[in-house]
């Protein structure tokens, strides 16, 4: 924010020596200070709010008591970490909120984008209005609301689906409780809940596209699949490239209301992450250091994501986020 | 983006967050320490319903009954675990506090200091002294931390369709055998005489937590298992290790099989329960006792005049060697006496006091049914309470939040609510008489006075391992062989230490 009015002012005014930086400094400051009061209120509010709780994490290396008190509360270095580490449900945790957050990647995140395309290509302003807000709802809907639904539909013995399912092909489906079908569902309700919301960002950024590039490639000759190739695309590639490196940081949140809601004792063999540990091991166990500390792993993994796709996106040559 | 990123980390690191700002406010003296007379007491106790008004009927009375000033912060029990852990962090703790006296934080807390030892002086006061078995369940490890609760011993209560079993001529089953004929008949005798194969027997939900009154530890005790644990050649084992455990197991595997259970028994909601029992679609509920009042008034609604033709109810059936075994209902539950808001051992007299008059015989009474005349009047031991203004049913709303920090662990001495309409008193009366029979063979849990660290982190995550299995196992999933299998992975796992520190912990006690 800072960045916008200073940087094309300074160069003109440097004649100063290197030596007289402290006054060059202040006289700056107080040359654009209209500027920083305006940036005051937001800097405030992440020190406030997203910068001071992180001492919170200092939990992790202590052996949390509620009634000592946070000061009070005895250091206990990594210990936390190396019984997570050791913990012999770690394997698995981490393997399943591995493969989750992978479909998340390969399946969920591609899909707003495909259906945005398709949207676009949708003639009739009206049609494509009326899919649009059909194709937002379900983004307003709980996850309580989505899982009582699936429970419903997809019910061992009297769910329409399950039903409908054992007529077409045959054979009992257990949807709700075979392991083999837990992820699957679970991709299948992101992608109906999210999948509509998703679309709004790129169907802005088709709203951008130059018409005229369009109209150049139809007299060059180009198809309705060229024009989308070599026009559309291209004009969504910066906004793909934010939205997976901003995906990517949040890619181990699973979900924890969703994961929770779903799993039973059919299939937590394969439904169990790290944020339904955390809440098994922690909430319900008492032990808030321990899960911090499961929280601050988790984060870290989700650190090292932003910043490795952002590195990719640079090696490439793209838009990156900083 | 970090800072963003690392705050959504989990619920955990948002917690952490306001616990900062607790801290920093609380400390000292805080508004909920008392004056040297002990003029007003401060109360933090969970509420189910509505929250009383503080000016209400039942408040002033109760405050002019006991002789003190009340501030009850009454907390909705949803989120009443994270109160309490913010409360005891924040240090600013109310002079009373009801808690299970085994919740981490409240254990942790009361061993630093947080709170009163009362393990002698509980002696002083007879209307709060309970049996010896209960005072040792409210325990510690040995030490009382609080005030020992009520607590219905008994709850365990299999509930039938009454009119399934007159049409099919059928008795309500006494044994696991005649259940088992029953949930039968029920499924395969077309019991609601539609002339279409739509109904199934015994109604499973997937709630199944390791050592409470599941419809599946039920079970388990009705064929020999123990509750909880079980005391095998002097050492105290877990129910699953036992033979019991798993004979019963394949019993009702056998009428998973047999197509006399809900199929889909391993999602299926509790909440639910009462819908398909009332629909129709299914004829037992194995449960606690209030539950067939809740159906016989679903049935009232449906079919107004003759609810009361639908449900009936027994307790504990008898088990394949003829005996009878109920689980006893443990809770555990206190009223914790903060030291920072009752520094010195004077005031914790006058507190104990106040307690120990409100759980005298006329303290409950009034506690509970409230001032006779006004509120209720006696009818054959029972309270009739009077409901015919809105004020009326204030006040027995009223009544019902305060019941839930009364100690009076001792006996009870107020009157049960009598129930309206003869076929509910019936039921009611069927339900106690039950109960009664059953509090004789009440199978109690050997190792719920102990306190085990290892337990309250790890056993939790474990039990799962325990109960998913035997989910797997009733839904055919797995052997038996790989269910036993399971069993020796929780114990390889760390339930194996569980084991070894309630055995020290049993050893040091007796």
């Amino acid at each position: 924010m800072s960045a916008i009015a200073p940087e094309r002012a300074v160069p003109r005014e440097r004649p100063a020596p290197p030596a007289g930086g402290n006054a060059r400094l202040r006289a700056r400051l107080w040359r654009y200070r209209w500027l920083y009061v305006l940036l005051a209120p937001g800097l405030i509010y992440f020190v406030v709010f997203k910068y001071a709780p992180m001492y919170g994490v200092t939990l992790a290396f202590k052996d949390y008591v509620p009634f000592l008190g946070w000061n009070e509360s005895p250091w206990v270095g990594t210990e936390h970490f190396e019984r997570l580490f050791s913990s012999p449900d770690f394997p698995r945790i981490l393997g399943n909120t591995l493969i989750l957050a992978f479909l998340h990647l390969v399946i969920v995140f591609p899909a707003p984008i495909v259906v945005a395309l398709m949207l676009n290509e949708v003639r009739r302003s009206l049609l494509k209005r009326m899919i649009q807000t059909a194709i937002y709802i379900p983004h307003f809907l709980s996850w309580a609301i989505v899982a009582s639904l699936t429970y419903l539909l997809f019910a061992l013995g009297d769910g329409p689906v399950t039903l409908l399912a054992e007529n077409v092909f045959g054979g009992p489906f257990d949807f709700l409780s075979d392991p083999g079908w837990f992820r699957p569902m679970i991709i299948l309700q992101t992608l109906w809940k999210g999948i509509g919301w998703g679309t709004i960002i790129y169907l802005a950024a088709l709203a951008g596209v130059d018409a005229n590039l369009y109209e150049a490639a139809r007299i060059d000759g180009a198809g309705r699949l060229r024009q989308t190739w070599h026009i559309t695309l291209p004009a969504l590639r910066s906004t793909i490239i934010i939205m997976l490196i901003l995906t990517s940081s949040s890619i181990m949140d699973t979900g924890f209301e969703q994961i929770y809601l779903m799993s039973n004792a059919l299939n937590r063999d394969v439904a169990d992450v790290f944020d339904t540990y955390v809440y098994f091991t922690g909430i319900e166990g008492g032990q808030y250091s321990y899960s911090t500390a499961v929280g601050l792993f988790k984060g870290i993994v989700g650190l090292i994501l932003v910043f490795g796709t952002n590195w990719l996106a640079k090696r490439f040559k793209q838009s990156t986020l900083f | 983006m970090t800072g963003k990123h690392l705050r959504r980390t989990g619920v955990v690191t948002a917690l952490a967050a306001s616990l900062v700002s607790v801290t920093a406010c609380g400390g000292g003296g805080g508004s909920n320490a008392l004056d040297e007379d002990v003029s007003r007491l401060t109360v933090m106790v969970q509420l189910l319903g509505q929250a009383p008004a503080e000016d209400g009927y039942v408040w002033r009375h109760v405050e002019e009954f006991a002789g003190v000033e009340l501030d009850i912060d009454f907390a909705p029990a949803s989120n009443y675990r994270d109160r309490l852990t913010t409360t005891i962090a924040s240090g600013d703790i109310p002079a009373l506090l009801v808690t299970d006296a085994k919740e981490p934080t409240f254990t942790q807390a009361a061993r630093a200091g947080a709170f009163w030892d009362l393990t002698e002086r509980i002696r002083d006061y007879p209307n709060l002294l309970p049996a010896e078995a209960d005072l040792r369940d409210s325990m510690v490890n040995g030490v009382l931390y609080g005030v020992p609760q009520w607590s219905q011993p008994i709850r365990g209560t299999v509930m039938f369709r009454e009119d399934w079993l007159a049409n099919l001529g059928l008795d309500v089953p006494e044994t696991t055998d005649e259940l088992h004929e029953v949930a039968r008949a029920f499924t395969e005798d077309d019991p609601d005489g539609n002339g279409q194969d739509d109904t199934y027997g015994l109604i499973m939900a997937s709630w199944s937590p390791l050592e409470a009154v599941t419809p599946y530890a039920q079970l388990e005790s009705w064929f020999g298992a123990p509750n909880g644990w079980g005391e095998v050649d002097g050492e105290l084992v877990p129910s699953f290790t036992t033979e019991e455990f798993f004979e019963a197991n394949r019993f009702l595997r056998g009428m998973v099989e047999d197509g006399l259970v809900n199929p889909g028994f391993a999602t299926f909601d509790g909440l639910r329960w009462n819908d398909v029992f009332v629909n129709g679609e299914g004829g037992i509920i194995i449960d606690v006792s209030n539950r067939p009042r809740d159906l016989m008034n679903a049935f009232e609604q449906r079919d107004p005049g003759h609810g009361g033709d639908y449900v009936t109810a027994t307790g504990s059936l008898l088990g394949p060697d003829g005996e009878r075994r109920a689980l006893f209902n443990h809770t555990g539950s206190v009223v914790a006496i903060s030291r920072s808001a009752v520094p010195t051992e004077e005031m914790l007299d006058r507190v104990l006091s106040v307690l120990d008059r409100l759980a005298s015989p006329e303290g409950q009474l009034l506690t509970r049914n409230g001032v006779e005349g006004e509120t209720f009047t006696e009818v054959d031991g029972y309270a009739q309470p009077v409901q015919e203004t809105n004020e009326d049913r204030t006040i027995q709303s009223d009544l019902s939040a305060f019941t839930l920090w009364q100690s009076g662990a001792g006996e009870q001495h107020w009157l049960p609510t009598r129930a309206a309409g003869a076929p509910m008193r019936q039921l009611v009366a069927t339900i106690e008489a039950a109960a009664e029979v059953d509090a004789e063979h009440a199978v109690r849990n050997p190792a719920y006075p102990y306190f085990s660290e290892v337990q309250a982190q790890r056993g939790a995550q474990l039990g799962l391992i325990v109960t998913d299995a035997r989910m797997k196992y009733l839904s055919g999933v797995i052997s038996e062989d790989e269910f036993r299998a399971e069993i020796d992975r929780w114990f390889d796992e760390g339930g194996q230490d569980i084991v070894d520190d309630i055995n020290e912990l049993h050893g040091q006690a007796n």
